[in-house]
């Protein structure tokens, strides 16, 4: 009787345990000021124009790395020749939930635009000018960017699933360490891929030249692949309106996300410094 | 004047003739059922299915002790985003029960503490929970009634318990089960 008491207690206290998902806003006061729980664009900027987007960015809230988990990462990426992330693929999956509020009394349209970092470089398409013809697209996004109808003083919530999350993450990876382009990347289904074939790197006096895969560069495995540890969010609305958004963690690894989420402080926190990632076509 | 009545109600009860044979002892409970939040959190969270387990001891005809584990699941339904999420509620905790039984029919009340550990933090959005917070103590109280079956062993219970999460901005909640006893 003693044992099966024992093992209801362990079996109890075992239940709340397995990678349940965590949610996070910005913070009323938070350290990073472009975290901003919620943005408005759409309206009147007072000098005549209108403010045509918004944009927030949450940095994840993800504990300093152990010495030892440190020393057998570093082992391993002197075995494959290329850099191992902290924060790989697959140790935390996110997704993002948000929420639109038109506020005029008209139909518009909205656009929400996943872009985001991860420890190794931050990918924001502003940066990436990849031709200098007035006509040709501009950069994509990570994901996003449908035009959505937002009815007459009404909210329409919607959400960047687990997967699609997980392909971004694999898209910035394939655009940043491995030159791919931003088009290919974005357009193409990868979340399935083992390894990324790094090209050349973008000629920037000969931007209409095709990609050359790169004959000395280490293919990145997927073991090696880092995932989304800043999530960036460009609201563009047609109106005035709101977005909200919450993240939602599901920690796999077990380790990795500060128990005090949003209210742990940043010395606690590990300390990530993404490079942007910048391309500019020159004339 | 109403606490008195219940304590004679069930000295009345405990008393009384036995007409169906009953086992006393070691007994195990499991139970299905829902628990539904209360003022002032009954708008942040659905009605969700519970699972109830509960084994214990009879100590005397009207008195026994137990320990209890319960789960529930519940849709959040805190201002969107998010939208459409759920998160779970664990409770254990010991109690003890104050009964009679009259006939085939046994009526009883319980009280107890232990501990509640909710699975997520997505009430910390209505303040219920803090960061970083996910247990808190438990105090149940409830009342119940058990239909003795032919076989002496086996019991049908109907109870309601109220809880109390003191450190989940005290949450109250109902958890009502029906369930299955076998006594030893």
């Amino acid at each position: 009787m003693r044992s099966l008491v024992l093992s209801l207690l362990v079996a109890g206290s075992q239940m709340g345990c397995a990678n349940d998902p965590v949610y996070m806003e910005c913070p009323d006061m938070p350290a990073d000021p472009t975290c901003l729980r919620s943005i408005e664009a759409g309206m009147d900027d007072g000098m005549g124009g209108v403010i045509a987007e918004a944009k927030s960015r949450l940095l994840l809230p993800i504990n300093p790395e152990k010495p030892e988990d440190a020393m057998v990462r570093g082992t391993r990426a002197a075995e494959l020749g290329i850099e191992v992330p902290y924060v790989k693929l697959g140790d935390i999956e996110v997704s993002v939930e948000w929420t639109i509020t038109n506020l005029t009394d008209a139909e518009g349209l909205a656009q929400v635009e996943l872009d985001g970092a991860t420890e190794f470089f931050e990918y924001d398409p502003d940066m990436i000018v990849l031709s200098l013809d007035d006509d040709a697209p501009p950069t994509p996004g990570l994901d996003g960017n449908i035009p959505l109808h937002i009815p007459a003083s009404g909210t329409l919530s919607g959400l960047f699933r687990e997967d699609q999350v997980r392909e971004a993450s694999i898209d910035l990876e394939q655009v940043t360490r491995g030159n791919v382009n931003p088009f290919a990347a974005t357009l193409r289904v990868n979340k399935n891929d083992d390894e990324i074939r790094p090209f050349l790197p973008f000629d920037p006096m000969d931007p209409e030249a095709g990609p050359v895969p790169d004959p000395n560069a280490v293919p990145i495995p997927r073991e090696a692949f880092a995932t989304l540890i800043r999530i960036d969010l460009v609201f563009a609305p047609s109106s005035h309106m709101r977005l909200d958004y919450t993240v939602r963690v599901r920690d796999v690894r077990g380790e990795m996300m500060n128990e005090l989420l949003m209210a742990a402080e940043p010395g606690d926190l590990h300390p990530f410094a993404p490079q942007p990632y910048a391309v500019m076509a020159l004339p | 004047m109403g606490g008195r009545f219940v304590v004679l109600v069930v000295l009345a009860l405990a008393s009384s003739a036995e007409a169906r044979p009953a086992s006393s002892g070691w007994y195990a409970e499991g139970g299905l059922g829902a628990v539904a939040f209360l003022p002032k959190h009954a708008d942040d969270a659905a009605l969700g299915p519970a699972i109830d387990a509960r084994i214990g001891r009879d100590l005397f005809s009207w008195l026994s002790l137990g320990i209890s584990l319960g789960a529930s699941s519940h849709e959040a339904t805190v201002m969107p985003p998010p939208e459409g999420e759920w998160f779970q509620l664990y409770r254990a905790g010991g109690d003890l029960r104050i009964g009679g039984r009259f006939d085939r029919i046994a009526l009883f009340i319980e009280g107890g503490v232990g501990i509640g550990v909710i699975s997520s933090n997505i009430l910390d959005k209505v303040m219920v929970t803090e960061p970083g917070e996910t247990f808190s103590l438990a105090v149940t109280a409830g009342a119940g009634l058990e239909y003795q079956l032919e076989n002496r062993h086996y019991a049908l219970g109907l109870a309601v318990d109220a809880f109390l999460l003191p450190q989940f901005d005290a949450i109250k909640a109902l958890d009502t089960r029906l369930y299955l006893r076998y006594t030893y």
